[in-house]
């Protein structure tokens, strides 16, 4: 999605929403408004429609109980809301890891390093895709969440270090080292990639 | 494609969730089952600058006000808040005495979004109705909760429907259409599109439940509702001494102004009260020291009215829209002051209270959401 024009650094203004629910709890239904399904989507992509029912409604149970701790300097409540989630994804993360790497033996038998080009051009995109997940499911947690919140949430690195509650350089040496995995694993062959580093930030 | 957007490929998005999800979710989220009860309270009136903004008489002039949602600026009206407050009261006093199986309440409330333009952001509404029905007359009540002055459980209705999300001005309407004339707009955070707000409406869905009878007021039971103070002195002694007598309770950084606001607000908004007690609550109000008066006004909903404001300590002033010829609570409302996306003076978000009246017939198409 492009950056649209002319938006200001401070659209929302949830820190004041959030502030208000203090006292008027009913105020709080307008960040769940807001970013209910944006979460339920995050949570879904990653595992599954029925964990995303559960764990994006505890989500906002548990923002809505812990709503006097919210960084009110911070305007906007999205990487508070996507670190709860991450938390509560945790549980899961394992069979999250197990579906991936499943993924990744699926797609993975395809080109190994090493082949002509012309050989290397009939991966199909398709193994490319398993080759990732298998990358995916092999990261450390770590490096997993700071990927997908970046990828998947379209977050900036400052971002995912409100979500994530870590220095802003240790997010931008995790996402490169989780990055660089990727490439490695593709090993020059993937037929999907039209021209290099165009997400760069 | 780069490696990046083949991991985005790789996580395929699910279906949407479920309404009944999200209902239930949106109940859990915030603790509360009856949401009309929690809405209407007038938050953070009163405390910042406690000054001689009270008598004061603000002209239309003096007032930020360009446009709003709807409606023109409000214009000059000859009199303080407090006039206008004790005008309410008599006209309270005079509204008739009814009863009936069910206490009905019918709110519309909106919310104003920045969305980007061809040439800058513009203003949309996204606008949604509900309705509640509680059995006011014969909540169940169990030995023990009689004993322990609770309430009791009723059975309690609601409805819900989207109204869609519409250009709030005609400048945001020319906005719009320079834009293409989309039907549904991003919702911005910061620079990013995080959600999308659709100009569809929803059809009404209404739902049933067993809850807790919770009036905010005495044990909850309407008799003990029936018996609050008439004299508006001793209706602000009962509030200072029943602090957990509005959802949440008083706050300890909240002024005396301020709790008592939040609960008169409440119960004028909620509460089936008889004629008596909403006399003595906008007496009470008249009294209060920095509520200041913004004007004759349009409320969101078109209806004439005159709107009594506070200024609190953030960027938004609160504001009560009454009917003084009725007593009516019309509409609460919180307008920009500054630092919004939204221009200065817009209503950023507000409740308005279409009806509110005994009734004897419930609704009969409910679901009953399960969890």
């Amino acid at each position: 999605m492009a950056a649209p024009p002319d938006a200001g650094p401070q659209v929302r203004g949830d820190a004041s929403v959030i502030e208000r629910s203090w006292l008027e709890p009913e105020r709080f239904g307008a960040i769940f408004d807001a970013y209910f399904v944006e979460i339920h989507r995050y949570v879904g992509r990653r595992l599954g429609a029925d964990a995303a029912d559960d764990i994006a409604a505890e989500t906002f149970h548990v923002a809505f109980r812990r709503r006097r701790t919210f960084e009110l300097s911070r305007d906007s409540a999205r990487p508070w809301l996507y670190g709860i989630a991450t938390n509560l994804m945790t549980k899961h993360r394992r069979s999250e890891s197990r579906k991936l790497r499943a993924l990744g033996r699926l797609g993975g038998e395809g080109a190994a390093e090493g082949h002509e080009e012309r050989v290397a051009a009939q991966v199909s995109a398709e193994q490319v895709k398993g080759r990732l997940a298998g990358v995916i499911g092999g990261l450390s947690t770590e490096l997993r969440e700071v990927l997908l919140l970046v990828v998947l949430a379209d977050f900036s690195y400052d971002g995912v270090a409100q979500a994530l509650n870590v220095p802003y350089g240790t997010v931008c040496s995790r996402f490169s080292r989780a990055r660089k995995k990727l490439r490695e694993a593709l090993g020059g062959v993937n037929p999907m990639l039209d021209q290099e580093g165009s997400t760069d930030e | 494609m780069n490696e990046l957007e083949i991991v985005r490929d790789l996580f395929a998005e699910p279906a949407p969730p479920d309404a009944r999800v999200v209902v239930q979710a949106r109940r859990h989220a915030t603790g509360s089952a009856r949401r009309r009860r929690s809405r209407w309270i007038v938050p953070g009136l009163g405390l910042a600058g406690a000054t001689a903004a009270a008598a004061t008489t603000l002209t239309l002039a003096a007032v930020i006000h360009p446009g709003g949602n709807s409606g023109p600026s409000p214009s000059a009206v000859p009199m303080s808040a407090k006039q206008v407050l004790l005008m309410a009261a008599a006209s309270s006093a005079k509204a008739p005495v009814r009863s009936g199986t069910y206490w009905f309440t019918h709110f519309q409330d909106g919310q104003s979004l920045a969305v980007p333009g061809k040439d800058g952001t513009y203003v949309v509404v996204t606008r949604s109705e509900e309705k509640d029905w509680t059995n006011a007359h014969s909540p169940r009540r169990t030995a023990a909760e009689i004993m322990a002055g609770r309430g009791g459980s009723t059975t309690h209705y609601w409805a819900l429907r989207r109204l869609g999300a519409h250009p709030a001005r005609p400048s945001d309407v020319a906005a719009w259409k320079r834009a293409g004339s989309p039907s549904d707009y991003p919702v911005l955070d910061g620079r990013k599109i995080v959600d999308r707000q659709s100009s569809a409406a929803t059809p009404w869905r209404t739902y049933k439940e067993e809850t807790a009878f919770e009036s905010a007021f005495a044990d909850g039971s309407l008799q003990d509702l029936r018996k609050l103070p008439t004299d508006p002195a001793e209706l602000r002694r009962y509030f200072l001494t029943h602090t957990d007598s509005s959802q949440g309770g008083r706050q300890s950084w909240q002024s005396d102004t301020e709790w008592l606001c939040d609960a008169a607000g409440r119960l004028l908004a909620f509460e089936p009260v008889t004629p008596q007690v909403r006399e003595a609550a906008y007496r009470m109000l008249a009294e209060l020291p920095d509520v200041h008066i913004v004007g004759r006004v349009q409320d969101p909903l078109g209806r004439p009215g005159v709107a009594v404001g506070v200024r609190g300590t953030g960027d938004m002033e609160d504001r009560l829209v009454v009917d003084p010829s009725t007593g009516r609570l019309l509409t609460q409302e919180s307008v920009s002051l500054r630092g919004h996306s939204v221009p200065p003076g817009t209503i950023m978000i507000w409740n308005a209270l279409v009806d509110a009246a005994w009734t004897d017939r419930a609704p009969g198409n409910a679901t009953t959401p399960g969890g």
